[in-house]
């Protein structure tokens, strides 16, 4: 029989309840965008949220926001699977295994929407996170700072050195991008 | 002619993030800059582009019906190896880097004492490591015997007496042997004791056990 939980106890779980609740979309769509595989993204969810719970007395308010302690932990799984996607695709290639080709654009994505994402693709890590926590996440300098452990300055600089760099890449990619473009409008 | 604004100005003004006055002074410059004004509506356009493309792109995906069973699942079964866990770990950091100075001093103490004991009192039976074999050591003292050079018939346990009582019936020390002469009038009363005379042979130290350990440890 199993040992009735205490009062505390009982509070915890109902908080971690309702945090997972309120924060699920966000972690599962922000992992979503930087690992490009729902699978992936789902293990991260799984993974946030037992380390938030595990790790619950550790939070401290006074360093922020329980939104930006979690995004934290987030952007630090997905760099953890990154990593080892990594490794893997460098096995894969030892071993003489093909890899697939992600790159090429499913047929009824708009033009627009597959440029980015490819450019994203194409992208440095780094870059493609401060994106996603600038313009899908919504946070401030100041909080992608926090999240990211980094100086409020180099934040800021890394954002507008990502949309740069996209916008090279979008400007590369236009004319490759023009010929399935067509195809898929015949 | 070049223009002032920066492309970090320019992506500030595309996410409105400059400061008012700033923002108006670049107003102020794109009214009469065609160049710039192409320069800023390209700006604008991708950053447009972006805040569009993040919630389009992930709009049709759901978390999985199932996650939070999952979740509560793992949550309620206990790690099978806690101390692996890094929560764990941090918990008890101080503790285990203060074990880890204490157990760093004490065997940098007992390295040091091996080493200054190799030093100092260190033959060619030593194992020699940081002496020259073939250099000899100024501060060190001459061999001290062992317990094998120690005369096995002495079984006191005292330090070696300054005087000896002869055993009741023999000739008393100094007594020259038969058919030497000597002085009769040097020989002490029976009984007495009297100090060893120098027969120009230093007597082999007696040494205990005890006093073994200690010169072996010098």
């Amino acid at each position: 029989m199993d040992k009735p939980r205490s009062r505390e106890a009982q509070f915890d779980d109902d908080a971690f309840a309702r945090c997972f609740h309120q924060y699920k979309n966000l972690v599962y769509k922000t992992a979503l965008l930087l690992l490009d595989s729902s699978e992936d993204a789902d293990d991260v969810l799984q993974e946030v949220f037992v380390q938030v719970y595990r790790q619950r007395h550790q939070y401290d308010s006074g360093r922020g926001a329980v939104s930006t302690w979690i995004y934290r932990i987030t952007v630090n799984q997905c760099n953890s699977r990154r990593r080892k996607a990594v490794w893997r695709a460098r096995i894969d290639a030892w071993l003489g295994r093909g890899i697939e080709n992600s790159n090429v654009p499913a047929p009824d994505e708009r033009l627009d929407e597959t440029a980015i994402r490819i450019a994203l693709r194409q992208m440095n890590d780094k870059l493609r996170t401060v994106l996603v926590l600038r313009f899908y996440n919504d946070l401030t300098y100041r909080e992608i700072a926090d999240v990211l452990n980094i100086p409020e300055g180099t934040a800021k600089s890394r954002v507008n050195f990502a949309i740069a760099t996209l916008r090279e890449r979008l400007l590369q990619g236009q004319e490759e991008l023009r010929v399935p473009s067509q195809e898929v409008a015949v | 002619m070049k223009c002032p604004i920066s492309r970090d100005t320019f992506i500030a003004f595309a996410n409105r993030e400059l400061p008012p006055d700033v923002e108006r002074e670049v107003a102020a410059h794109l009214a009469n800059c065609p160049a710039c004004q192409q320069e800023a509506a390209a700006w604008l356009t991708l950053t447009g582009r972006i805040r569009d493309y993040f919630p389009s792109a992930v709009a049709a995906a759901t978390v999985p019906s199932d996650a939070w069973a999952r979740i509560q699942a793992r949550t309620a079964r206990p790690l099978r190896f806690p101390w692996t866990d890094r929560s764990t770990l941090m918990k008890h950091l101080p503790a285990l880097a203060t074990l880890a100075i204490v157990l760093g001093i004490i065997f940098g103490a007992n390295a040091y004492i091996a080493s200054n004991s190799s030093m100092t009192g260190g033959g060619p039976q030593d194992d020699g490591v940081g002496v020259p074999t073939d250099t000899p050591t100024p501060a060190a003292p001459p061999a001290t015997p062992t317990a094998a050079a120690t005369p096995p018939a002495v079984e006191s346990a005292t330090p070696f007496p300054a005087t000896v009582t002869p055993p009741p019936g023999a000739p008393p020390y100094g007594t020259p042997a038969s058919g030497d002469s000597g002085d009769a009038s040097s020989v002490p009363p029976e009984g007495t004791s009297t100090p060893l005379p120098f027969t120009g042979e230093v007597p082999m130290p007696v040494q205990t056990p005890s006093a073994d350990n200690e010169s072996a440890n010098d």
